[in-house]
């Protein structure tokens, strides 16, 4: 016998319509507008927490993630008595025989450099800032900037990993992907949890970026964050194949979506809906996309806010920072930035100017954006690296250059916007910028507050995986109070 | 016993406490202490002052330690915050006492600690025990009786099965067994699936590919009693079993063929050899004791020469895991820590590795048993087995050896060199050094803009080297302590200071006459220099003359800051710098030797494979419990021996080298209630969709209890009964009539068994992305069936081979893998996780996998010219689907044909119906 026949057969009246109730038949494809149908099929809408366990006061996350690790010592982190001791060596009684990369390990000297750069103060709250971010330091009263984030890990790979999921070892879920797990999404068109990347003007040839940092870990794969790419496809699989039009596409999507609702009469599928509304669903998407990445419509001035036409910045970091904001308008939970070229461990000087420039106009930019947009409010903007650098020169010091090695005892994030208080310092170093004196925020207090912002309690944002609760602040993480709003 | 005596001590202590404040510490003070104190107290303070170190002789982790406090008396009086120095030192009010040096706490860890001062500082005594297991300070925690009763541990029960009344179910053990329990729910089991249903099912489940038209028409053909037997015994021997089954394992064991970094990752090229031996030991129906017990010891087990290869490409277990980064303390525990988990999830069904910080919450598993196993796995490193014959393998060694012998030579020979051209570049070329910087410095002077490299490359002088002439006779407070400076301190003292001279040829003839002074001078003092050293050896006949020539420290000077590899003319920087520098005779010498290295390189063998395995190291080591999984805080010895649980009370410690023979005996035994049972479990999880056990890699507290524990326990006997044959398993389970049922539910399964764990009927499942991308290629005729070799990369058009032969990288897994629920390779993992994402959508319509497929397809289905389209679509829905198309189907599929329309440079009509056939459901799930 026909297997769709035996099924036919087989099964009582009561069941077939009993399962056809919920949608196949008379208007599969017409419920696709269904929310809950849609819940179904992506998982994205609609968290595991469903009530978050505080008044959420951000509903969305853009992290600017500076790749390689950002020197806090030329950019925020202004220490006046470090020029009297340019050149000399940094005390042992400040280094206290920590662990420092191999890369400086075997020199001999440990040089103290101060910066090169201007420093002043900057707004009503009077945050200091190098004269390398002249933008971000004219948008200080909207941000909270923290000088003693500090992490265990000196190496890129793992303190990326570190500061993604709370662990140095791969295969945790990342930020994003806890955030899309736990609230799901507002857009039923367009991912959670969305990477972007882009490549700075200063080291080009640091530490490449894989879709491991990204990645949901033991989370469903649907939590998993989507990397957009600059050009004509941004998602993976998003344009049509040479030769089919639209048109082409709707009558095969029509196609399958017959031939799944016949199977689903005979054999009952369960899957249908979810299977049918992932195809409409990607077809959507060949059309949302496209409308989110087409900047057309933005106002000149816009894009001069961002620096997007200026032919000196780097045009990437920039559009990212205006798609990151359109995302944001669309509902999208978490945009990631990643920029590399952060990894001055030679040259920092030019180099530093370099990648300054290609992120202090876009980076201001979205403050301000957001802000006249009202978006501010519930919109959370971090910006950091992995770790800081070294206040002792890798490498010679010369009048004109130095290079700076890992550090991860200390170094600064700056937050800004749904649930931050703005205008605020918080943390302090040593006059070296080695260690830190006051108020240390972990990597793992830094996720508990962005959580926190969220309205999510860290610990209990959990995931059973082969008989352990995991979470992403492991079994650590305080919420830095002092910093909410 | 220490830790006995440990535990005295705190009792005692820890009266004393409570006794001297006069609060008593009841139950909320033990939890206050274990919550918000000892937490802080490990985390900040006992780092210095713990086991390990007692910085100014305090001890912070034993109440005995608090009390006698440190060389400045104790730190703690109890109730009595102010006048601890404990409390007072965390407020940092005194700047003096300071603590931790770090950086002050957060307020709320030192308001925590000041209240438990206040409240009498309680340190538990009764909890003297559980405090010793929670930081893991304790070797001796015993397994109670109670802790052995747990249903997973006892020993494999021998019940009998229930006969039934339904004939077609009384045949089978198995079927007894499920139809007792179903009868208890009031269920009863489905209807027999139909032939073509049952081929589909059963050949996805043991090869990973659809049943091919021949052999579904033998099977609806072939009306004997044995006919499924038959189809069942022919899949058991095809070679594809293993590739299907392996992947299963794989996922277990976190197969992978890279490191999740890319700086200085340890990679596996011939990690392949692994997965090709976990295919041909399917294949070959290895016993499956030894299949474990090869792939933990490989290299310690007897057996034929012929063989070696295989059992030391079983090693991969271990072999191929993760390297972590940049090897700190932490990251090798983590390295031994990802052997012990993937080792106890998969075999055993345990969460050994939740023990690493604390013992074990739930299960009876310590912190010192975990730390006997990390022992072995620290006692065994990583090790890569050249794959040929030990002469081969020893010449290419040996050419290497010399390569590398050559290339040291050279690098010696620059090194010497390196420093003897200083000395050289004095005695020849200061005078144009001299001139150089002479120029660039009356540039300056009246604020010119040449810059050090332009007057070098006018000068034909090397700038780094002008650049340090340049800052070092600039140096003018120096130049009094520097003599054979002095003609050029004259020179530019008489020199206008306002005006560039440079220009003037009379002004440049004289700054040359200064150079050439200087040079001369060096040559001579370098010349005396060489002179003393014969002179000396003949002085003793040259009464007094050696006193006269000996050279002045200004002399020694002048060359130091000149001449030596730290003066003006050292070559600092690489080979290419030194290089450059060279002169010809030097220059020649060097070409020689490289000349000579490339022979070398040229006449060595080729570089063999290499079988990425472990060996046991040198010398076994005995690790000491990390308390809180801290590498630098340790506690007791951990000797090498089996988790307590699993063992006789009076079990011996292990003996031999690592250890890991006897840790491979002790897994794969038949005493080992566990690993019968684990196995046993995941071989009816994969046929049926879901365990007895549901939770698969966890049999501990925290999993779930088993279904049918009968059932299992049988199945696991039945396994160690016949030799650990899994083929025979497999049969066992495939010729029920459990497995043989319909996929559709009675309405009385929906309603009380929504889960189907009594299995009343069959589940359907989903084709895993292997199967589906290997059904595509063979339902398109594309497929390549050649088994083994080295991985391929997915991405490639021209790959179509099995998925099973994919690269897997652990750093940047394959997009289509990743999209698809494969599992991250980083992890074991014992379920995969089923997404229905719109992304997956994309790939199906818009890849060029997906349209290269949906060409194919259209080119085979149109091919035969004598038939139409509507015996066309038939073929289709019998090759795709495996059963005959309905009416409404094929007149939907003609109307399709008719109305879509063939683009100029894209899918014929055809190609587009393809493409909608494999894009639906029902290509993707089995029944």
């Amino acid at each position: 016998m026909n297997p769709r026949d035996e099924y036919l057969a087989l099964l009582t009246r009561r069941q077939f319509f009993g399962r056809t109730a919920t949608g196949i038949g008379t208007a599969a494809l017409g419920s696709l507008l269904n929310p809950q149908i849609m819940q179904a099929a992506t998982g994205t809408s609609g968290g595991m927490l469903g009530a978050t366990h505080f008044p959420p006061k951000a509903k969305h996350v853009i992290y600017l993630f500076m790749s390689g690790g950002p020197s806090h010592i030329d950019l925020f982190d202004y220490k006046p008595k470090l020029k009297d001791h340019h050149g000399e060596e940094l005390p042992g009684s400040v280094r206290m025989g920590q662990r420092i990369t191999g890369m400086t390990s075997g020199q001999a000297s440990f040089p103290c450099v101060a910066p090169m750069f201007k420093f002043s103060q900057h707004g009503q709250s009077g945050a200091w800032v190098s004269e390398l971010m002249p933008h971000v330091a004219k948008a200080a009263d909207n941000i909270a900037f923290v000088k003693s984030v500090n992490t265990e890990a000196i190496n890129h790979d793992p303190a990326t990993t570190y500061l993604q999921t709370g662990a140095q070892q791969p295969g945790r879920p990342s930020l994003g992907a806890w955030l899309s797990y736990g609230l799901g999404s507002e857009n039923q068109n367009l991912p959670a949890f969305i990477v972007m990347i882009s490549q700075g003007s200063g080291n080009k040839t640091d530490q490449p970026i894989f879709s491991r940092l990204w990645g949901s870990g033991f989370l469903p794969t649907q939590h998993q964050g989507v990397r957009f790419r600059s050009g004509d496809d941004p998602v993976l699989y998003l344009s049509n194949p040479p030769g089919i039009d639209p048109e082409m596409r709707r009558e095969m999507l029509d196609g399958v979506g017959k031939l799944n609702q016949m199977a689903a009469q005979a054999f009952g599928d369960p899957e249908i809906n979810t299977r049918i509304a992932q195809y409409e669903m990607a077809y959507r998407m060949q059309t949302s996309v496209p409308d989110l990445t087409d900047l057309s419509k933005e106002s000149k001035e816009t894009l001069e806010l961002y620096g997007i036409d200026d032919s000196g910045v780097d045009g990437g970091f920039a559009r990212n920072c205006l798609l990151a904001r359109r995302m944001i308008e669309r509902g999208v939970r978490f945009v990631q930035l990643m920029h590399r070229g952060w990894d001055q461990h030679s040259a920092l000087p030019q180099q530093i100017r370099g990648q300054c420039k290609d992120v202090d106009k876009p980076s201001a930019a979205l403050i301000l954006d957001l802000k006249r947009r009202g978006l501010l409010d519930d919109t959370l903007v971090v910006w950091g690296g992995e770790f800081g650098r070294t206040v002792y020169s890798q490498g010679a010091l010369t009048k004109t250059t130095y290079g700076r090695d890992h550090h991860g005892r200390c170094f600064t994030v700056w937050m800004a916007g749904g649930g931050i208080r703005p205008g605020v310092t918080y943390g302090e170093t040593d006059d070296y910028c080695y260690n830190v004196v006051k108020d240390p925020v972990h990597i793992h207090d830094l996720n508990a507050t962005i959580l926190r912002c969220l309205g999510i309690d860290h610990t209990r944002l959990t995931f059973r995986f082969q008989g352990r609760d995991f979470r992403l602040t492991d079994v650590h993480g305080n919420v830095v109070k002092p910093l909410m709003a | 016993m220490f830790s006995c005596r440990l535990r005295s001590v705190f009792a005692a202590v820890a009266v004393v406490f409570v006794g001297s404040s006069g609060v008593r510490g009841g139950d909320d003070a033990v939890t206050f202490f274990e919550t918000k104190v000892r937490p802080v107290l490990a985390t900040h303070c006992t780092n210095c002052h713990g086991a390990n170190k007692q910085k100014a002789g305090l001890r912070l982790d034993t109440p005995d330690g608090m009390t006698k406090g440190g060389e400045s008396g104790p730190v703690v009086v109890p109730g009595n915050p102010e006048k601890s120095r404990l409390v007072e030192s965390l407020t940092y009010h005194d700047t003096d006492l300071q603590m931790p040096p770090k950086g002050k706490l957060p307020d709320d860890q030192i308001s925590a600690i000041t209240r438990w001062v206040k409240e009498g500082a309680v340190w538990p005594a009764a909890n003297a025990t559980a405090r010793a297991t929670t930081t893991g300070g304790d070797s001796g925690k015993k397994v109670s009786d109670a802790d052995r009763s747990f249903w997973s541990f006892r020993p494999l029960a021998n019940a009998s099965a229930p006969t039934t009344t339904l004939k077609a179910w009384d045949k089978s053990a198995i079927d007894r067994f499920l139809f007792a329990a179903m009868t208890k729910k009031g269920l009863a089991p489905a209807q027999r699936a139909g032939k073509l249903t049952l081929i589909r099912r059963v050949t996805f489940d043991l090869t990973g590919l659809p049943p091919t038209d021949a052999e579904i028409d033998a099977f609806q053909k072939d009306e004997s009693p044995e006919a499924f037997a038959k189809v069942v015994d022919r899949l058991l021997a095809s070679p594809h079993y293993g590739e299907r089954w392996a992947r299963h394992w794989l996922d277990l064991v976190r197969y992978g063929e890279d490191q999740a970094h890319t700086f200085q990752a340890r990679l596996f090229p011939q990690g392949y050899l692994y997965r090709d031996w976990v295919v041909k030991s399917l294949n070959g129906d290895m016993p499956y004791d030894q299949f474990v017990k090869l792939q933990i010891a490989g290299d310690l087990m007897p057996g034929p020469d012929s063989e070696r290869e295989d059992r030391l490409a079983a090693l991969g277990l271990f072999g191929l895991g993760a390297s972590y980064y940049a090897g700190s303390p932490t990251a090798i525990a983590d390295e031994r820590d990802d052997k012990i988990d993937t080792l106890c999830r998969s075999t055993l069904g345990l969460t050994v590795a939740c023990a690493r910080c604390h013992d074990h919450k739930f299960d009876p598993i310590s912190t010192a048993d975990y730390y006997s196993l990390s022992s072995i796995m620290a006692s065994t490193v990583y090790k890569e087995y050249p794959k040929t014959t030990p002469a081969l393998a020893e010449a290419y060694d040996k050419s290497q050896a010399a390569i590398k012998a050559k290339t040291d030579e050279i690098t010696d020979f620059l090194k010497s060199e390196a420093g003897r051209i200083p000395e050289r570049l004095a005695t020849d070329e200061t005078a144009k050094y001299v001139v150089a910087s002479w120029i660039y410095l009356n540039a300056k002077k009246v604020g010119g803009k040449a810059t050090v490299s332009e007057v070098a490359r006018k000068e034909k002088v090397k700038t780094e080297w002008l650049d340090r002439w340049v800052n070092y006779l600039d140096d003018k407070k120096a130049l009094e302590s520097r003599p054979h400076l002095a003609r050029w301190k004259e020179l530019i003292a008489k020199e206008d200071a306002k005006a560039d001279s440079s220009g003037k040829p009379e002004a440049r003839a004289k700054a040359q006459e200064v150079g050439q002074a200087l040079q001369d001078y060096l040559k001579a003092t370098i010349a005396l220099r060489e002179a003393m050293k014969t002179f000396d050896t003949a002085s003793t006949a040259n009464k007094g003359g050696g006193e006269k020539l000996k050279l002045r420290d200004t002399d020694k000077k002048a060359i130091q800051e000149i001449a030596s590899a730290e003066g003006t003319f050292a070559v600092k920087g690489g080979n290419n710098k030194i290089e450059a520098a060279l002169d010809e005779k030097s220059l020649a010498t060097l070409k020689g030797k490289r000349a000579e290295l490339e022979t070398l390189k040229k006449s060595s063998p080729p570089k063999y494979d290499v079988i990425h395995g472990v060996a046991d190291s040198k010398s076994p080591m005995t690790l000491r419990i990390h308390l809180r999984g801290n590498p630098a805080t340790l506690g007791d010895e951990a000797p090498r021996r089996f988790l307590s649980v699993l063992s006789a009370p009076n079990a011996s410690l292990f003996k031999e080298g690592s250890g890991r023979l006897e840790l491979a005996n002790a897994v794969a035994s038949k005493d080992n209630p566990l690993f019968a049972r684990v196995i046993a479990n995941r071989i009816w999880a994969q046929h049926f969709g879901r365990g007895l056990v549901a939770t698969p890699s966890n049999f501990g507290a925290m999993g779930e209890r088993p279904t049918h524990p009968e059932l299992l326990d049988w199945l696991a006997s039945q396994l160690i009964s016949k030799g650990w044959s899994l083929k025979t398993l497999h049969r066992e389970i495939l010729l029920s009539a459990a497995y043989a049922q319909s996929s559709v539910p009675s309405a009385k399964a929906i309603e009380v068994d929504g889960d189907n764990a009594y299995l009343s009927h069959v589940n359907r499942r989903r084709l895993e992305v292997e199967a589906w991308r290997d059904a595509m290629l063979a339902v398109t005729g594309e497929l390549d069936l050649k088994l083994g070799g080295p991985s391929l990369d997915l991405t490639s058009n021209a790959n179509h081979r099995r998925t099973l032969y994919a690269k897997i990288s652990r750093h940047r897994l394959n997009d289509l893998l990743r999209q698809f629920d494969f599992p991250d390779p980083n992890l074991t993992s014992d379920k995969r996780n089923i997404s229905t994402v719109p992304l997956q959508g994309l790939f199906v319509l818009n890849s060029e996998f997906m349209t290269k497929r949906a060409e194919a397809l259209a080119t085979r289905l149109t091919s035969n010219s004598k038939q139409n389209d509507e015996s066309r679509i038939k073929t289709a829905f019998a090759q795709l689907y495996g059963r005959p198309a309905d009416a409404d189907e094929v007149a939907m599929g003609l109307e399709f044909l008719k109305s879509a329309q063939p683009a100029s440079n894209g899918p014929s009509s055809w190609a587009q119906y393809a493409q909608v056939l494999l894009g639906a459901n029902e290509f993707l799930f089995v029944d």
